[in-house]
This record gives C-alpha cells, sequence and structure tokens, in this order.
C-alpha cells in the first residue's frame, strides 16, 4: 500500500490541494483553476477531487491531510492586533474549529489531519523540493501565523526553524504597503511593482530606510508610525505620504516618474535588508546551498542579488512561493513525519495539473462551428506552429498537465516571436490589456540559453533575472535595464515545447519565444480546452493549439462566439479587498 | 498609524485563542482576557459606509435636461442593466396627462412576453381607451430580478417623475430580503434556530417565519406611505402563484430530518398516497397525504398530495389551500425556489394596507373570479409567476378598472382587455421558452410537452429553433460554444432577450431528458421526426459504449438548477431514499459499474440496492465509511439510449436528534434536512478496457 498525503492551503486567498504518494508529489492545482474565480480561497473541493482521481485514489486511501496553518496561532495573532473588523461577539460566534470540521465534512474525511505552522510549510515547500540534502532555509512573506521572516536548516529528513521575525515586523507587508501607495493591488499588485523599479533612479532610497530598522541577528523593525494595517482597513499612515511629500496614487492614473523612483528605492532597500540576512544565515548554518519560499520569494530581482551577494552557491526557489505553495509544503512535512524520509528528488517540473485528451478535445470541437485541422504527428505539428509563430502570429498553447503555481510554462501559454518592435504592444491590445511598462519573459531552448542570456545555470521555473546578451534584437522580452525573466526549457520535462522552440529555431535562428500566461487580464489561467477556447474567441489570438489541433482566427468567424462568451456568459468571481493585506 | 500593542499582550492573545479553540465562548477567563485585550464590541463603529452618492438616477435612467426640461434617458454606464428594464430609451418630461408609474419585478415586466406584449402597454392603452380621452401615460419602471430593498429605492427615485399614482404589482422576490433580515439579526436566527434545530417544532418554525416576513412587509406598506407623502396615490397589485401547474421542484422535496422513525414513516405514507392516486382512491389519497403532512409540515409534497385527492372530488377550495401551503414551503429554504408570492405576504397587505391609504387589486380573487373559483394554471401562467397573456389581460383589467375608480373615471368599456393581443410570434416565443423555464426549475414532462406544443401551434417557425435546441442540449460541450447556439442567436433575433435562458450553469449543463423529448414527440406532431438524430446524437455524446462516464456529472444526474442552501460537499448527496442517474447504452451491452460510496452516521452493516430500468441488478453491502465496488449489469437487461440508474438507500429506522453546534448557524440547514447516502466516485461504461476490476 502506498502512503499517501494531501497537502492543503486555504481560507486565505489563493488556496491549493496536492497529493504526495510515497513521497512522489502526483499532482497539484489552485482552486481558481477550476471554480474560475481568481485567488478563490475556499476550502479546494474540486482540487481535492482532482488529486484523488489523479492518483487512482479514493477517500478511505487517504493516510493524511496535511493542512498549512496552525488557526489556533493564526487567531491569537488577529485578537492580538486590534484589528476594526474584530468584535468580542464577532469572535465568539465564530467556529474556531471551523478548518478542521469543514475538511472533514466536505471532503467527507475522517482520518488524520495534521496541522503544521505556515513558515515551516513554507519553508518544507522549498528545501524537500529542492534536492539538496543540506541547506540553509529563508521564508518571507507578508504573515503566517505570527512569523514574517524565518531562519532555518534541512538536513537529511529533517528541517528546523531556528529565528523568526515576526508580526507587525514584516518585509512582505512593507512591500505591499508601497505596493498601494503606488495606486497597485495589494496581493497582487506587488510583482507590478517590481516591474516598476528599473525604470527609476534610487532617489528615496534614504526614505525607505525610515520604514525599516535593521536589528540584531535576523530581526528587523517596521517603524508603524507610516503603517495603518494592524487596523485591517489600509495599509499606511497619513505619515508615509507625508514622508515622500506625494500624494498616494490613485488606481488606473498616470504613472509618473516619482513613482517608479519610489518603487526602485523599495527595491534597493528589500535587496540590502535580505542580502544582509542570507548573509547571516549563511554564518548561522554554513550551509552552501539556500533554500526560499514566501510570497517575497516571488521577486526574482532580488532573488538574483542574493545569490550573487551572498556565500550561497546554490539557489532553490519553490516555483509557487506564495500560499498555494504550501499545501506541498505541508504534505512533506506529513510525509517526512510518518515515513521518516524526505523526498526522493529535486521537483523539476509543475506539470501537475489536469490534461485533456484528442478524443475529448475533437468531441469538444465537432460541436462547435469552428474549422479545425488534426495533427498526430508532433514533428509536423510544430513545424505548422513554429511557421505560424515565424509569420508574427500570436499563438494560444495548450499541451499537457497544467502548470502549478503562479507562472505559465508552456502548458498554458500564449507564445508570439520575440524579436519584433510592436509584439509587446500587440499582445496587450490584444489580450492581455496589462500595464504597458512590464515587458513579457522569454522561453528558450535550455540548450541554447548561454548564447543569448546571461545565465549558467538551467532557469525552469521563471524564478530569476539575468542580462539579454542576444545577438537578436528583443523588445519585447527585453526590460529596460537589459534583463529579462527567464525559463529554459529541457527536452526532458516539456519536450513538445522544446521541440517547438526547436523548430522556430530552425525556421529563424531564434530558439526564444516570448511567453505569456494563457488567460484574459483579471481571470485565472485557463485550465480545460473550453476555457482556452473562450479566451481564443474573445481575445485576437491568431491561432489556437490544443493539443493536436489547430485553430487558426483567419479561417473562422468568431465574431458570434465572440459576443455569446464576452457578453453573456456569467463570469465568477472573488474579489480580494484590494486596499489591505487578507488578514482575516 | 497603527500602534503596535504591548508585547506583552500577546501571551494574553494566546491563551484567549487556545480557550476559544477548545469550544468555548463565554466563560469568566474568556470575558476577562477579551477586556485586557481591549476588545470589546464596538470597533467597527466609524467602518460602516454610507449610502451612494446622489446622481438624481431613476435606475438605469439618467435625468438631462432638455428644451428646459428634465427628462431621464438610458445611462450607457449602467448598460449592463439595460436588458433589466422595459425597452424604453426615454422617459419624457411630465406632461398634462395623469402619470402613472408602474413598480415591480418580472412579473411587471411581463417576463417572457416582453418587449412584444407588456402589462404597462395593456394598461395604457386599456386606460386610455376607456377613459373619456387620451388623459394617461403609463411610467413602465418595472425590473428584472428587483427584491424589497430595491422596489424601495426604485420607489423613492421614482418620485422624482412627479407621478400622479403609483402601481405597485411586485412581491415575488421578498423571500430573500426576509432571509436577509433573519441572518442579519442574531435573535431572529437563533428564533428559528431553536425551533428548527433544537426542539425540531417545524410548526412553530414557520409560526416565526411567518411573523417575521409580515413584520417586514408591513414595513414595506409604511414606508410607501411615509417616503410618498400622505396625498399620493399608490396601488398595490398583489400577484398570484402557478398554483396547479407549477409544483415542487427536487430541491423543494428534499426530505427533513424527522426525529425516530419519522422518516420510515413519511416515506411509507408518501408511496402510499401515491399509488392511492395512481388508482383514483381519493379517500385513500387524503388520509396517506395527512399522514405526510402531519410528519413533515414543512414539506411541499404532501400538501400537493392532499392537493390532488381533493382535485379529484373536485373540491378545489381545499384544493387551492393545500396547492397554497405547499407553495409557501419555500419558506423553510431547502433550495434557491423561484419566486413566488406568500400567503403570508398577501394577507398582510389586505389586512394592513389600508391604515397606509394604499389601494388593493387582489389579483388571486381577480383570477378566481375569472376561472369561476377553478384554480389557475397553465392557462393564466407560463411558467411559476408569469402571466400568460391572458393573465396579463385579466390582471391589468381589474388594474385599470381601480385605477380609473381612484382618478375619479368611470369605465367606459369600450375597449375590453381581450381585445389587446400579442402577435402569433410573441406567443410562440413566449411558449417555447417556457417549456424551457420550466424544464430548468424541475417541472414534469406534461407541463413541458403542452408549452412545446402550444408553441408550434402559434408558429411552425419555431419547429426550427427546437431542432437546434434539441441538437445543443445532447452535446457535452458547454451551450455558450456550440455550433447551434450560434445559429439560434443569429437566425431569430426575438430570441436576444431570453438568450440568457439558453445557457446553463458554469459545469451545471444537464441533458433536459424530459425537454428533448417532449420536444421531439410535440415535433412529431408537426410532422417531424427527430427520433433517430437524438437517439444517435445522445449516444455519440454520452453513451457507454467507448468511454468511461462519471456519473456525477450535472448531465447524467440533474433534472432542474436548483442549488442545496446549505454546505456544499465535494462529493454526491442524496437528499431522497432513492438517487437517479441517467445512463446512455446500448441493448445488449453489459454496463460496469466503479462506485464509492457511503451512508453518513451508519453504525452497522447496511444494504443499497442497485437498479436498472427497474429491475433490480445489485445488492452491495455499505457502511459509514466509504467503500468502493464493482458492479456489473447484465447485457439483456440494457436497453437503447437513456437509462435508469436507482440507488436505493436504507432508510433509518430510528433518528436521534441532530448533534448540536453551539456556533455554526450556517449549518441550521444542514441539521434541519437529512443525507441518506453519499458517492464520491462513480462511473459507468460498457468498454472493458476502461473498466476498473478490484481485485
Ligand atoms: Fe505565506
Amino acid at each position: 500500500m502506498s502512503l499517501n498525503i494531501i497537502g492543503i492551503s486555504a481560507f486565505y486567498h489563493d488556496s491549493a490541494c496536492c497529493i504526495l504518494q510515497d513521497g512522489v508529489l502526483k499532482a497539484a492545482v489552485q482552486e481558481e483553476r477550476f471554480s474560475r474565480k481568481k485567488n478563490d480561497p475556499d476550502l479546494p473541493k474540486a482540487a481535492f477531487n482532482y488529486c484523488l482521481k489523479e492518483a487512482g485514489i479514493t477517500i478511505s486511501d487517504i493516510d493524511c491531510i496535511a493542512y498549512y496553518e496552525d488557526p489556533v496561532k493564526k487567531l491569537s495573532r488577529q485578537l492580538w492586533s486590534g484589528s476594526r473588523f474584530i468584535t468580542a461577539d464577532s469572535i465568539r460566534n465564530t467556529d474556531h474549529a471551523a478548518v478542521e470540521r469543514q475538511i472533514r465534512e466536505q471532503f467527507g474525511y475522517d482520518g488524520p489531519v495534521r496541522f503544521y505552522e505556515h513558515h515551516l510549510s513554507h519553508a518544507a515547500s522549498s528545501y524537500y523540493y529542492s534536492g539538496y540534502d543540506h541547506a540553509a532555509i529563508l521564508t518571507v512573506d507578508g504573515v503566517g501565523e505570527w512569523a514574517t521572516t524565518t531562519y532555518g536548516i534541512g538536513k537529511g529528513a529533517k528541517l528546523e526553524l531556528f529565528e523568526e521575525v515576526s508580526f507587525p515586523d514584516s518585509l512582505g507587508l512593507l512591500y505591499s504597503t508601497i505596493t498601494s501607495y503606488l495606486g497597485f493591488s495589494v496581493n497582487s499588485g506587488e510583482y507590478k511593482v517590481m516591474g516598476l523599479a528599473p525604470y527609476g533612479k534610487p532617489l528615496y532610497v534614504d526614505k525607505i530606510r525610515q520604514l525599516i530598522r535593521n536589528g540584531e541577528a535576523g530581526q528587523y523593525e517596521l517603524n508603524m508610525e507610516y503603517f495603518d494595517f494592524l487596523k485591517g482597513e489600509k495599509m499606511y499612515s497619513e505619515a508615509l505620504p507625508a514622508l515622500f511629500g506625494l500624494a498616494p496614487r490613485k488606481k488606473e492614473t498616470a504613472i509618473l516618474p516619482v513613482h517608479e523612483d519610489i518603487a526602485v528605492s523599495l527595491q534597493v532597500v528589500l535587496e540590502e535588508v535580505l542580502i544582509e540576512k542570507a548573509r547571516y544565515l549563511h554564518e548561522k548554518t554554513g550551509a552552501e546551498n539556500l533554500c526560499m519560499a514566501g510570497g517575497v520569494a516571488l521577486n526574482c530581482v532580488a532573488n538574483g542579488k542574493i545569490l550573487k551577494s551572498s556565500p550561497f552557491k546554490q539557489l532553490f526557489v519553490q516555483p509557487a512561493a506564495g500560499d498555494a505553495g504550501c499545501a506541498l509544503g505541508a504534505a512533506a512535512l506529513a510525509h517526512a513525519d510518518l515515513s521518516g524520509e524526505g523526498m526522493t528528488s529535486q521537483l523539476e517540473h509543475v506539470y501537475l495539473g489536469p490534461s485533456y485528451g484528442s478524443a475529448e478535445i475533437k468531441k469538444l470541437l465537432s460541436a462547435t462551428s469552428l474549422r479545425y485541422t488534426q495533427h498526430k504527428d508532433d514533428e509536423e505539428l510544430v513545424k505548422q506552429v513554429a511557421q505560424r509563430l515565424a509569420e508574427g502570429k500570436v499563438i494560444g498553447w495548450f499541451h499537457g498537465r497544467m502548470e502549478f503555481g503562479p507562472r505559465s510554462l508552456g502548458a498554458r501559454s500564449i507564445l508570439a516571436d520575440p524579436r519584433g518592435a510592436d509584439m509587446r504592444d500587440r499582445i496587450n491590445a490584444m489580450v492581455k490589456k496589462r500595464e504597458a511598462f512590464r515587458p513579457f519573459a522569454p522561453a528558450v531552448l535550455e540548450s541554447a540559453t548561454g548564447e543569448h542570456f546571461d545565465i549558467d545555470h538551467p532557469s525552469p521555473f521563471m524564478l530569476e533575472t539575468c542580462q539579454v546578451i542576444s545577438s537578436f534584437d528583443l523588445p519585447a522580452i527585453t526590460h529596460v535595464d537589459g534583463s529579462a525573466r527567464v525559463q529554459t526549457v529541457g527536452e526532458k520535462t516539456n519536450p513538445r515545447f522544446a521541440a517547438l522552440l526547436k523548430a522556430f529555431a530552425d525556421l529563424t535562428g531564434c530558439p526564444i519565444l516570448l511567453n505569456t500566461s494563457f488567460n484574459v487580464r483579471d481571470e485565472p489561467i485557463v485550465c480545460n480546452p473550453e476555457e482556452a477556447l473562450i479566451c481564443f474567441v474573445t481575445t485576437d489570438i491568431d491561432c489556437l493549439i490544443l493539443e493536436d489541433f489547430i485553430i487558426d482566427n483567419e479561417n473562422n468567424d468568431t465574431s458570434i462566439l465572440e459576443m455569446i462568451n464576452q457578453n453573456l456568459l456569467e463570469r465568477p468571481s472573488f474579489e480580494l479587498n484590494p486596499n489591505v493585506y487578507t488578514f482575516i | 498609524m497603527s500602534v503596535r500593542p504591548s508585547s506583552a499582550l500577546r501571551e494574553k492573545a494566546d491563551a484567549l485563542a487556545l480557550l476559544l479553540s477548545s469550544g468555548q465562548s463565554s466563560t469568566i477567563a474568556i470575558n476577562a482576557l477579551f477586556e485586557e485585550l481591549g476588545i470589546t464590541n464596538e470597533q467597527i463603529a466609524d467602518t460602516a459606509l454610507h449610502g451612494s452618492v446622489a446622481t438624481g438616477h431613476i435606475g438605469i435612467y439618467k435625468p438631462e435636461e432638455v428644451d428646459g426640461e428634465i427628462v431621464y434617458s438610458r445611462d450607457v454606464s449602467r448598460k449592463a442593466r439595460w436588458t433589466y428594464f422595459a425597452d424604453i430609451p426615454v422617459i419624457p418630461a411630465k406632461g398634462t396627462r395623469k402619470r402613472v408609474v408602474l413598480l415591480g419585478e418580472s412579473v411587471a415586466r411581463g417576463f417572457l412576453l416582453d418587449p412584444g406584449f407588456t402589462p404597462a402597454q395593456v394598461l395604457g392603452t386599456l386606460l386610455n381607451g376607456n377613459a373619456d380621452k387620451d388623459e394617461f401615460e403609463v411610467i413602465d419602471l418595472a425590473e428584472t430580478n428587483l427584491g424589497m430593498a430595491g422596489l424601495k429605492e426604485r420607489y423613492r427615485e421614482a418620485l422624482a417623475l412627479e407621478p400622479d399614482m403609483v402601481l405597485f404589482l411586485a412581491g415575488n422576490n421578498w423571500r430573500d430580503d426576509l432571509v436577509n433580515m433573519i441572518l442579519t439579526d442574531k435573535t431572529y436566527l437563533s428564533r428559528v434556530k431553536d425551533a428548527l434545530v433544537v426542539n425540531q417544532d417545524i410548526s412553530s418554525a414557520r409560526t416565526i417565519l411567518e411573523e417575521l416576513f409580515s413584520k417586514l412587509v408591513g414595513s414595506f406598506l409604511e414606508y410607501v406611505r411615509t417616503v410618498g407623502g400622505p396625498e399620493l396615490p399608490v396601488i398595490f397589485a398583489i400577484p398570484e402563484f402557478n398554483l396547479l401547474d407549477c409544483r415542487s421542484t427536487p430541491g423543494e422535496r428534499f426530505i427533513s430530518r424527522l426525529p425516530d422513525n419519522g422518516i420510515a414513516g413519511w416515506i411509507a405514507a408518501r408511496d402510499q398516497a401515491e399509488l392511492a392516486l395512481k388508482e383514483q382512491d381519493a379517500q385513500r389519497g387524503i388520509a396517506e397525504a395527512n399522514r405526510m403532512i402531519a410528519l413533515d409540515p414543512s414539506h411541499p409534497y404532501g400538501y400537493e398530495l392532499l392537493a390532488d385527492a381533493h382535485l379529484l372530488l373536485q373540491e378545489y377550495d381545499k384544493a387551492r389551500v393545500y396547492l397554497e401551503t405547499a407553495r409557501d414551503t419555500a419558506l423553510f429554504c431547502r433550495t434557491n425556489s423561484k419566486p413566488r408570492m406568500f400567503n403570508i405576504t398577501r394577507q398582510t397587505i389586505l389586512r394592513e394596507a389600508a391604515t397606509h391609504k394604499i389601494g388593493v387589486v387582489d389579483i388571486p380573487e381577480v383570477f378566481s373570479r375569472h376561472l369561476n373559483g377553478r384554480i389557475p394554471g397553465k392557462d393564466l401562467f407560463l411558467d411559476y409567476c408569469h402571466f400568460t397573456a391572458e393573465g396579463i389581460q385579466v390582471a391589468m383589467q381589474a388594474v385599470a378598472d381601480k385605477v380609473l375608480a381612484l382618478s375619479g373615471n368611470k369605465a367606459s368599456g369600450k375597449v375590453p382587455a381581450a381585445s389587446i393581443r400579442p402577435d402569433q410570434e410573441v406567443h410562440a416565443m413566449a411558449h417555447l421558452f417556457a417549456a424551457i423555464h420550466n424544464a430548468h426549475w424541475g417541472q414534469q414532462y406534461g407541463i413541458l410537452y403542452h408549452h412545446c406544443v402550444k408553441a408550434l401551434q402559434y408558429s411552425k417557425e419555431i419547429a426550427r429553433t427546437m431542432i437546434y435546441y434539441c441538437d445543443m442540449m445532447n452535446r457535452s460541450a458547454s451551450n455558450n460554444l456550440c455550433k447551434t447556439l450560434e445559429i439560434l442567436v443569429t437566425g431569430n433575433t426575438r430570441l436576444d432577450r431570453y438568450v440568457h435562458a439558453l445557457l446553463h450553469p458554469r459545469s451545471g449543463k444537464t441533458m433536459e431528458i424530459d425537454l428533448v423529448n417532449a420536444m421531439v414527440a410535440a415535433l412529431q406532431t408537426a410532422g417531424v421526426n427527430l427520433n433517430k438524430y437524438v437517439d444517435d446524437l445522445r449516444n455519440k455524446e454520452h453513451g457507454v459504449a467507448g468511454q468511461a462516464v462519471n456519473l456525477l456529472e450535472t448531465f447524467y444526474h440533474a433534472t432542474s438548477y436548483d442549488e442545496y442552501q446549505g454546505t456544499k460537499a465535494a462529493f454526491y448527496q442524496a437528499r431522497d431514499a432513492q438517487s437517479v442517474f441517467f445512463l446512455v447504452a446500448a441493448k445488449d451491452e453489459p454496463v460496469f459499474f466503479d462506485i464509492s460510496l457511503r451512508v453518513p452516521g451508519l453504525q452497522e452493516e447496511g444494504k443499497i440496492r442497485v437498479l436498472l430500468n427497474g429491475v433490480q441488478v445489485s445488492e452491495v453491502a455499505v457502511s459509514g465509511k466509504w467503500t468502493r465496488h464493482s458492479l456489473t449489469v447484465p447485457a439483456d437487461i440494457c436497453t437503447n439510449g437513456i437509462n435508469t440508474v436507482t440507488i436505493s438507500w436504507p432508510v433509518p429506522e430510528q433518528l436521534v436528534a441532530a448533534e448540536q453546534r453551539t456556533t455554526a448557524d450556517e449549518a441550521i440547514l444542514d441539521a434541519a434536512f437529512y443525507v441518506f447516502g453519499e458517492i464520491v466516485t462513480f462511473t459507468a461504461t460498457s468498454n472493458t478496457a476502461t473498466h476498473f476490476e478490484l481485485n
């Protein structure tokens, strides 16, 4: 009998479920992909059902459900912080055993449930999937229960956290506060601030330094004069605009140079603190390898600097570094507890979601008015697609199992030729409708990486930035500072995507494609073929590849389908409060 | 700025969190800790947001000055809501004519006939045709889906139109306002919970619900008079419900968690009552139906069967009372019941309207007179509450008489309501969509067939639409991607207002077997034979011959858009003693099932029976724990096309009172309604290659 462990993160934002079978990660998916509610925080019921199905087991085969947080400790922090949204009666009337009760009732599960602390789950989501036998661990996020930053060490199957920084002192909340001040949504706009930074001059570094004071060992402190998030309504106090001498930017208004300057100043200070803390962590542990997780670890610019400026030799960042990834960590902790063993190997890919067969897709397409062609020969298919890419077409690429985590990595991707000067604007106009200042990311054939990017190791998860050194002009994927957030594609983990890159290189000499997530703004990445079709007909994507099938826009009149799916379809939504970090 | 609470308080917070999590909520220690942490009940005072900024809008209309006068035109920024309102681009400035403003929800819109034929149009024609001169204008401000809160807002806004009279035809959506009122007031909530869950006293629960509802309706009437000022003439037309031909949906028939052996007794009585009525034995039907009601006064089906027995005896008054009571069990909120007027609402209005100087047109009474005491059904209603053309004519005649009387006119009788008619196409579309709408909301084959035949009688053209519809519904692809929907949308511009009805909830498509069969049968009467086409398509899209089919998908068990209102589990929950699934199979091909199931709370071993097309094919041992079974259905029982698989669950002989949770208010419904069995996987296939064999 196998050892089956389910990992869960939920009731915060972006809930997820995964399954470990004898220490092998069989499936992982965020609930939003099924429910279609962006950042859906509900108990991941559909994801749970999917995980069981993928592993070929039923509920009674589960040995343990591991939950990514300690609800009692979290409650303690909520009680302490004095949020305006808490009253004695509201607390009294809350069912504080709700998490376990809901897991049991709604999953129909009566076996053991184990709770692991939030940052321990983050740490485990990195260390146990890193393939390292010995590593230092750094986790940094907004807040879990109490901890906001932790320092740990992993050795074999053992993982230990030895120091933590406590709420309200938090690098994540510092970043979110400035994000909010700069007019972006908390919990989702942070990466826009990161994208804005290279445009600015670090003129406000001193001011940002007034917000955070470095401390002994792993500690630091926020100057609460400038923050207001304890009350649970908004992130910053009146003192913050006064400090910068600038009113907060209103959403959707013009981004001025001063906003860029503040963004880069924040980035500089964040990197300073992280580098110093990483050095401290190295000093304490003596490890050569560093593992990172937590929302702040998605700041790929900082990650690169940490590796460069600290004595660590290797870095592993959990690709789902945010809270969804905690499901993986909690499951790994339970696995270690129950089996006494760590995980068997490094996480090589994140193709952990559902896939759809040709018969199913053919049935779907035959119900529609769409004209399509089928190409059972892989080589022929990628040749056809490469040809279209070379002609400057924008492709919706749907192949294999869906990615876990925030990035599209060639399973549910929008692809295009990165060389054209206007490609960035075109894609923004036709589908993404996002801020023009952020470049797209490149996917590059692993074997050709060194010729085009200044990076000496694979970067399969798009978690690092490096300088573009290609002889090609690649404006759509190159940031203003000459950097790019690169994904290297190996033949082993995604053979068809690698073959496509190769076919494109055969035609053009360029083994690089622009790769962005397959979704429209504010919606989750597409999961099934129907969602891909809806995205295709409601945007100006030129061509959709659904596994073996090619559907060209120019051969189809999609105007009626567009009208129906644009105007009449109900779109489920869950909106996070954009003004404050979700504490409760 | 945030003041950092003292770190010494962290220990207190830890202690309090621990105490609360251990299930305590109000001990001395807890109260003391709350105090030390400074957590009171007053912290949210200044966070409440107050109302929207006054823009002068009336619904989707915004004021504009044209030639020195204020007119109201549709605001483009509110375009998403335009289809909720009548097709009127501009409300002109008030002239010399008497202005009657019509407010209400979809009934007042003339849903399914609108825009071709609406109550406001009929009323306007009647008023002006029967007054001395063209002296009235009816402003149609009715709005689909409007509840009581929205109605108040619209009323307040509409006063800017300087109405000479306000006419309400409303009240069908007020259950939601009642639920809101209860959920936002702890004392109401705990009264309902005590009655329904703690004391398991359904009758007193109903009394409480009705008392609260009456209070809510009374407050509405008072609001109307207070806001409208002392002199504004106001008429409230009380809607009626399709008593005869709209019966409880599958979701409304979920079985209550009756104490002791109540469930077994109720089910036995139900089976007996159904049998008696089938045999036309009214007296025995009455006796058995009364047993059902005595055991569970919250369940609609006992009243419906009792009414059917009295209908057999042509005792219409009695039947009416029971059908009304059946309708009103929607107060217990088993499911997302469709709009309706509750008796308590009607009685409250009849009793209190005069106090607030509000005139009343009691449409139930008007219809009853029109039908000579018989009970209104599909003659006057297209679905649960929306009128047929005849229903609109009769209702508006009564309203017109009242309006004329109130404004001192005498009705001349020159233009009778029956002379104001929609064209044939409007009728045909109304009946087609009535068939679709009734199918979505769990109505039986007979009523669906009636509307399909009517639609074809009014327009032969509708046959094409039906053919495409049948194609679409048998596809496993979502409707919004189907070629046939594209054809329907482009082929008939009259569809556009109701095209939403052609889209199912996400991941909620069903095969609509009864409706498709009704269309096929109706088409046959028009000389179109669609049988083979439908059979072949069903087989291709849903057949178990070549693929393993997941019977837990809505296609294979849902027969309505009902949605249970309590906690939704990740698996299938049976809320009746029998669960029925649909299977598209082939004659003489065996079918293999893989099923994992349990009977929650079952202490010892039990048995479920599995039947195919009514023939028992297996008996399976079940328990309170999940077990997985592999079953084979012999080839000779399977037929071509739709087969039914029935799982027959054990019926509890003895139930102890529901376990009480101290805090979970959201669990009231879960405690009130019973779960017979749960299925977490259920697949079927005829293909041995895709079949999973247990070893
Ligand atoms: Fe986190």
